[in-house]
């Protein structure tokens, strides 16, 4: 009956091209990804760019997570790196005034270093030790328009040292950023300004410039002491979209921040930095895509008695997605990088060479096949990439998923992936205050590796979701501390550490009335690490991982009458083994006001304790103390 | 049944060689764009009940194109096997300002929003939700409005005209929505 209508129509409506399209080509995956995403996730779709960067196929076979602006605003949120608290699965633990431990699925250290960070595609790591300087990845919060985390490898699309996680951070469209928006906020232990500007361009283009300076106060010890650390930074920026709703989408943006950081026991640091990114996106009739991004991104970093380092990066990556039949989905690309890094010797320590200049290239390709139709898929892809340290590294991934009703997906997948050497594993050369070399890379290190196994379910019933994520990693050739016989001096970092973690992460979503949300995560994290027989080193790799066990969090927002909204966001951290610091539990409460051009809040964090430890292997570590304060929004 | 695939066959080849003489640009219509707009549809058919007399028992699930398919397949293809309100879905094109009892979405193209006030004065108060993509879609009495905002699929949705239809509209889709008044275009 349905093949005759079928029929009947395709002649009465005089074989118009859609319709023919239909009966000719058969099932096309992209429309079976996309149908699984909720509403939200559909909406942060880019649908100018659909390369890996807004690529939706990770999205349903991947244990992946996304916040909107939005959630971020009503958590009260100020700084990126406190943003990645409203994750489930990701670590996040404050070290100093300037300094976070952040990490996924373990190896959380304060320069952890298993993450790829990408702010609008351009990566925010750094090469000297791959992880991140937290501290200068500041934005309008305003202007955030999502960020999504990708949990476990994420190498063959994103790269090297997506090991056990991606961080992306994508601001709004120009085209969102209208008018003028004023925020001024202060309080306790903090102090910001943020101005932006926008207007249009063309019927669907725009631009915005903005300029924000921030404050943030010095934490304490756990005396109450001031530790003397705190953070000044002042940073303007742009960006330009035009043609977004056309064939070819382009995008130009760029930023330049200056800023002090107090250290308690020497001057302060200086950082300094600046970006320019470039991204024409081309659509072309059979729907094939293609893109092309270029950026440029140089940082200072001066830390007294420490070091210093300016770092140059040129950046060149192009993408092309195209479909193969009925049945591929093909993600190709190259990317080509040059890194230029000098490095200034310091009282304690030099790298040598002083300075170093790294290619990095890169290939890939991705395919995901329908195996049957609406309910089974495959995703097989691999990138190949060459380094100057270990050459080329191949980073494969097979992913299934199926679905086998519209509300329910289940995944799983294999992957592996490397963390490359970085300047700290191969060139540093570490003297303290002795005439001689305490500790030094080895230019042999060896990439670090991982191979992951992960399941996944994810089903929405009703006004509920929940997100249900597993795993199982197998680590090798981990970063160690050798002493040299007989007396111990140098200690040579290399490569004699295996690993096994495996872990739950589950999340949850309830909506039980329209004015009110409720999320909850839970985290179960287990790590075994294990010397080869051929290490020295005794200290049991204490210094490359430090995680809780146990993590959970819960949030609500609620909306109340007269324009007044209402946030709480709870989190308890299990304990960390070594450094030690207790198990605690935190709250951030949030009061806003919102009515048309003004919004007022009040934010209270850290509120159960005067002030409290995160991470440390400080003497004396520092502690985090109680804040109050308040923020006012203007849009006009 | 053979004279039918027969037919069938002959109809595909036909359409199969006009489309290859087709310009481009007729096929560029296979965007994300169309992507996403599929996915949302199946989506909003999730979180909108029906009231009970507008399906009928034995009756699919209708998701009705007012003219023109700009979906390009993707449409049939996200709805493919699925169900909603216990029906399986089907997909069928009507012809411009014909009445859509049968329907439970009417979806109006952007190519035929200069129609779009007739085809909405037709559907009248019929529980049906209209679904357009074009400026003052809204204005002129559908529900739901497609807008591509900044490069993202936002929609807008006249919660007011659903409730007066006898739909009732989940507060996840109202609170993902743009904006939930009853005309087009406004600030948040």
């Amino acid at each position: 009956m349905r093949v005759a209508t079928s029929v009947l129509v395709l002649v009465l409506v005089g074989a118009s091209t859609a319709r023919a399209q239909d009966q000719t080509a058969a099932i096309r995956p992209g429309d079976q990804t996309l149908k699984r995403l909720s509403i939200e996730e559909l909406s942060s779709i880019d649908v100018t760019s659909t390369l890996k960067h807004a690529e939706p196929i990770g999205a349903s076979a991947a244990a992946i997570e996304v916040i909107t602006g939005d959630d971020i605003r009503r958590a009260g949120i100020t700084m990126v790196p406190e943003a990645l608290r409203l994750f489930t699965g990701v670590q996040v633990a404050r070290f100093d005034g300037r300094t976070w431990a952040i990490s996924a699925r373990g190896f959380t250290i304060s320069t952890a270093n298993k993450l790829v960070v990408m702010i609008d595609g351009r990566s925010v790591y750094t090469p000297l030790f791959s992880g991140v300087f937290w501290d200068v990845q500041d934005l309008v919060l305003e202007d955030v328009d999502r960020i999504e985390v990708i949990r476990g490898p994420g190498a063959t699309l994103w790269g090297a040292n997506a090991v056990n996680g991606v961080i992306n951070i994508v601001t709004k469209h120009a085209s969102q950023t209208e008018g003028t928006m004023v925020q001024v906020g202060g309080g306790s232990n903090f102090g910001q300004t943020s101005v932006r500007y926008g207007w249009r361009l063309g019927r669907d283009g725009g631009v915005r410039v903005y300029g924000k300076y921030r404050y943030r106060g010095s934490q304490v010890f756990a005396t109450g002491a001031s530790a003397h650390d705190p953070l000044r930074s002042g940073q303007a920026g742009f960006r330009i979209d035009h043609g977004a709703s056309g064939r070819t989408a382009m995008t130009l943006q760029g930023d330049v921040y200056k800023g002090a950081i107090g250290i308690f026991d020497r001057p302060d640091s200086d950082v300094a930095g600046g970006n320019l990114l470039g991204r024409v996106a081309h659509t072309y009739a059979s729907g094939s895509q293609l893109q092309l991004q270029l950026y440029y991104d140089g940082t200072y970093r001066r830390v007294p008695r420490q070091f210093a380092e300016h770092r140059d990066t040129f950046d060149f990556d192009l993408q092309y997605r195209t479909r193969a039949g009925a049945r591929h989905d093909l993600v190709a690309g190259a990317g080509y990088q040059v890194m230029h890094g000098h490095a200034a010797p310091s009282q304690v320590l030099f790298f040598e060479p002083q300075t170093r200049t790294s290619p990095l290239l890169n290939l890939f390709a991705q395919d995901e096949i329908t195996v049957v139709p609406n309910r089974v898929a495959v995703i097989l892809g691999s990138k190949f990439e060459h380094n100057d340290y270990t050459g080329w590294e191949v980073q494969p991934t097979l992913r299934a998923r199926w679905t086998p009703s519209g509300r329910d997906t289940l995944w799983g997948a294999v992957s592996r992936a490397v963390r490359m050497p970085t300047r700290f594993d191969s060139d540093l050369r570490f003297t303290g205050v002795l005439p001689f070399v305490v500790l030094r890379g080895d230019p042999g290190f060896v990439s670090e590796t991982v191979l992951a196994r992960e399941i996944g379910y994810r089903r929405r019933v009703g006004v509920a979701s929940i997100d249900l994520a597993a795993f199982y990693n197998t680590y090798d050739d981990l970063r160690t501390q050798e002493p040299t016989p007989p007396l111990g001096f140098p200690i040579v970092l290399a490569n004699n550490m295996e690993a096994r973690t495996s872990g739950i992460e589950l999340s949850a979503e309830l909506e039980p009335a329209a004015s009110m949300r409720l999320h909850a995560g839970y985290t179960y994290l287990s790590e075994d690490f294990r010397m080869k027989p051929a290490s020295l080193d005794r200290s049991g790799g204490v210094s490359e991982f430090n995680d809780p066990a146990h993590q959970v969090w819960v949030r609500s927002s609620i909306n109340l009458p007269r324009d007044l909204e209402a946030d709480a966001v709870f989190r308890s951290v299990g304990a960390l083994p070594h450094p030690a610091i207790a198990r605690y539990s935190e709250l951030t409460l949030r009061l806003g006001w919102r009515r048309g051009a003004t919004e007022l809040s009040i934010v209270g964090d850290n509120l159960l304790h005067d002030h409290h430890p995160e991470f440390s292997n400080l003497t004396p570590p520092e502690e985090f103390p109680r804040s109050v304060f308040g923020q006012v929004t203007w849009r006009f | 049944m053979a004279f039918l695939s027969r037919r069938r066959r002959f109809a595909l080849a036909a359409a199969a060689a006009f489309v290859a003489a087709c310009p481009a640009a007729l096929r560029a219509q296979r965007s994300l764009e169309y992507e996403v707009k599929a996915a949302f549809l199946f989506n909003f058919v999730q979180f909108v009940e029906w009231p009970g007399q507008s399906l009928r028992a034995g009756e699919p699930f209708r998701i009705c194109l007012t003219g023109e398919n700009p979906f390009a397949g993707v449409l049939e293809r996200t709805v493919a096997g699925e169900q909603a309100a216990g029906r399986p879905i089907e997909i069928e094109i009507l012809a411009p300002e014909a009445p859509p009892s049968r329907c439970q979405v009417l979806f109006v193209p952007r190519t035929l929003a200069a129609r779009a006030p007739a085809v909405l004065r037709v559907v009248g108060t019929l529980p049906v939700l209209t679904v357009g993509e074009s400026a003052r879609f809204l204005d002129a009495g559908g529900l739901v409005n497609f807008v591509v905002e900044g490069g993202h699929v936002r929609f807008d949705i006249n919660a007011d005209a659903a409730a007066a239809r006898g739909l009732r509209i989940s507060s996840k889709l109202l609170r993902v929505a743009r904006s939930t008044g009853s005309s087009d275009r406004r600030e948040r």
